[in-house]
């Protein structure tokens, strides 16, 4: 499925609360199949720009298009959810208030008008991607500990089938353990789409964006201030970053320490953890150090 | 929804209401509900909604704070004007119709009590639209003073009074939050039954009444951390003066009685 905002603004009705989190002149396609991660600043408008592409908002002005045609009634400025999309809000085990996690599991399919077969069918593979078990589905989600009761959470937005995933902040406020859990979770699920799922992910983790990312969105006062390639937008823009208040993955930190230091520039294909100490290691080795 | 809601909502201006000693504010008060407590006849409600609206005049806040704040009331007034014209019993009748019988009186009498509520709670938003929740709670804490000799825990109370106006807005926040949330996860709010769409409300109130009973927790915590009730008597950041413009305003309110008082003792 793919997403396009073109010339989209939004400004919030009761204007003197959220005025700070309005966005201007938003322009971007989404392509089926790649993962985008969001990054800006508290307040830059990452979490009203996901509600914008879910359709829970209209754009003030502009239009949503989805898979090239217009989202019909963001025309006419009213909200329309598009079903396709799958958002998870930040804490989203705040949402969760049935009384077992197999009926909170099923809650967002019931909603649908699926078939009860298949909806249990799914909470069954569900439960297990999100690496919890069977066993899980008549506890009290209450019962379950943060990063649990985080997983089962994103498995109910994951349960009604979406084809483009919005994560806002998934990771806010759990133990790194916990936060490699729920990201391993959301890999496996776009890996298992085939090149046919999107994830949007909103985070203020610069590791996370250098190992996983397609393409990096930035937002700053309501603007989109970059849209790239990870390796292009942490190398070639860091002192912009800089300026919005925001970080650079580890792996760009050490080969600017290395540049600095020895005076040479490592070519890198990716910013992913892997690759950048692949060829770490490679340059010292042809330094003559022994590794 | 969060602009549904009216109290805890301080709007900032520079008013004489503004000005006035959070004190001063509620005696006013106290005195102008007692006079409208007193209306019995028609030059009363007029004498009492021009006082109304000259009061929100010269409050400088938009008119449509205070409208907005009746809003959530309407049902209940609604409910009040056909309770009275359908129960209230009068001389003359002006509809009749098996059992169901109308009168003058009854009419009167309903659309008066209305008339009567919406001043009360327009004044009363002046109060709350003007005064800082805190302020507000810091004067009723020293108003009721002498009754702490009666072991009232005024001091207690008046925290909670403000802790209570300050999270109001903050739940209906949260309350926003879950149903964009519970949207989703496809909930449908525009079902048309009515018994549907009180099911539908579960998956908001139940996170609600979650996350505010865990945010209460915390924030009883966090009161206790900062050595709430460990020492004698909290002092304050801010201290109260009474100013000439003060004892102006609770004249002026005592007169209002007294002439509420006369008006009803004529009875024209």
């Amino acid at each position: 499925m793919d997403i396009k905002l073109e010339r989209a603004s939004y400004i919030y009705p009761n204007s003197s609360i959220n005025s700070y989190e309005s966005l201007r002149n938003i322009n971007i396609s989404i392509e089926a199949g790649k993962w985008i991660s969001v990054i800006g600043h508290t307040g830059s408008g990452k979490s009203t720009l996901m509600k914008l592409l879910k359709g829970l908002i209209a754009p003030t002005t502009g239009h949503l298009l989805i898979n090239g045609r217009v989202n019909e009634l963001s025309k006419k400025g009213k909200a329309q959810i598009i079903s396709d999309i799958g958002l998870v809000f930040q804490y989203p085990e705040h949402q969760l208030f049935e009384t077992t996690v197999l009926k909170d599991l099923v809650f967002g399919p019931k909603n649908q008008g699926i078939e009860m077969k298949e909806v249990n069918q799914r909470a069954k593979e569900m439960i297990k991607l999100v690496g919890l078990s069977e066993e899980y589905f008549q506890k009290a989600p209450l019962q379950l500990s943060g990063g649990e009761k985080r997983r089962v959470a994103i498995a109910t937005v994951l349960m009604m089938n979406p084809e483009v995933l919005i994560l806002d902040e998934p990771t806010a406020g759990l133990d790194p353990l916990g936060s490699k859990l729920i990201l391993q979770l959301i890999h496996d699920w776009y890996k298992a789409g085939g090149g046919h799922r999107t994830v949007i992910f909103v985070t203020h983790e610069m590791n996370e964006v250098a190992e996983y990312s397609d393409e990096v969105l930035v937002m700053n006062n309501g603007e989109i201030a970059f849209l790239d390639s990870p390796l292009s937008l942490f190398l070639n823009h860091d002192y912009e970053l800089k300026e919005f208040g925001l970080d650079t993955p580890d792996t760009v930190k050490l080969l600017q320490l290395i540049e600095q230091r020895f005076g040479d520039y490592i070519k890198v294909e990716s910013l992913q953890e892997e690759v950048v100490l692949r060829e770490v290691i490679a340059y010292f080795k042809k330094q003559g150090a022994e590794v | 929804m969060i602009e549904n809601v009216l109290i805890g909502q301080f709007i900032d201006a520079s008013s004489i209401f503004h000005r006035l000693d959070p004190r001063s504010k509620l005696i006013s008060l106290f005195c102008i509900i007692i006079a409208f407590l007193l209306i019995d006849n028609i030059s009363g409600y007029i004498l009492a909604s021009l006082l109304v609206v000259g009061c929100i005049t010269l409050s400088q806040i938009p008119l449509r704070f205070f409208l907005k704040g009746l809003k959530p009331i309407l049902i209940i007034l609604a409910f009040t004007v056909f309770y009275h014209i359908l129960f209230t019993k009068g001389e003359n009748l002006l509809f009749q119709y098996s059992i169901l019988s109308i009168y003058k009186e009854s009419i009167i009498e309903g659309f008066s009590i209305v008339l009567r509520i919406f001043l009360l709670v327009l004044i009363t938003s002046l109060l709350t639209l003007t005064t800082k929740p805190l302020d507000l709670a810091h004067g009723f804490e020293i108003l009721c003073k002498p009754l702490k000799r009666l072991r009232f825990p005024v001091e207690q109370f008046s925290l909670m009074l403000a802790i209570t106006l300050r999270f109001i807005p903050t739940i209906v926040m949260e309350l926003d939050k879950i149903i964009e949330a519970q949207k989703a996860r496809g909930v449908n709010f525009e079902d048309k039954s009515f018994v549907k769409k009180v099911l539908s409300y579960i998956p908001i109130i139940i996170p609600l009444l979650f996350t505010s009973i865990q945010r209460a927790e915390n924030l009883a915590n966090a009161i206790d951390a900062r050595a709430y009730g460990d020492g004698s008597g909290r002092t304050r950041y801010k201290v109260l003066h009474f100013e000439n413009r003060d004892y102006q305003v609770i004249g002026i309110s005592l007169l209002v009685v007294g002439v509420f008082f006369l008006l009803r003792m004529v009875g024209g």
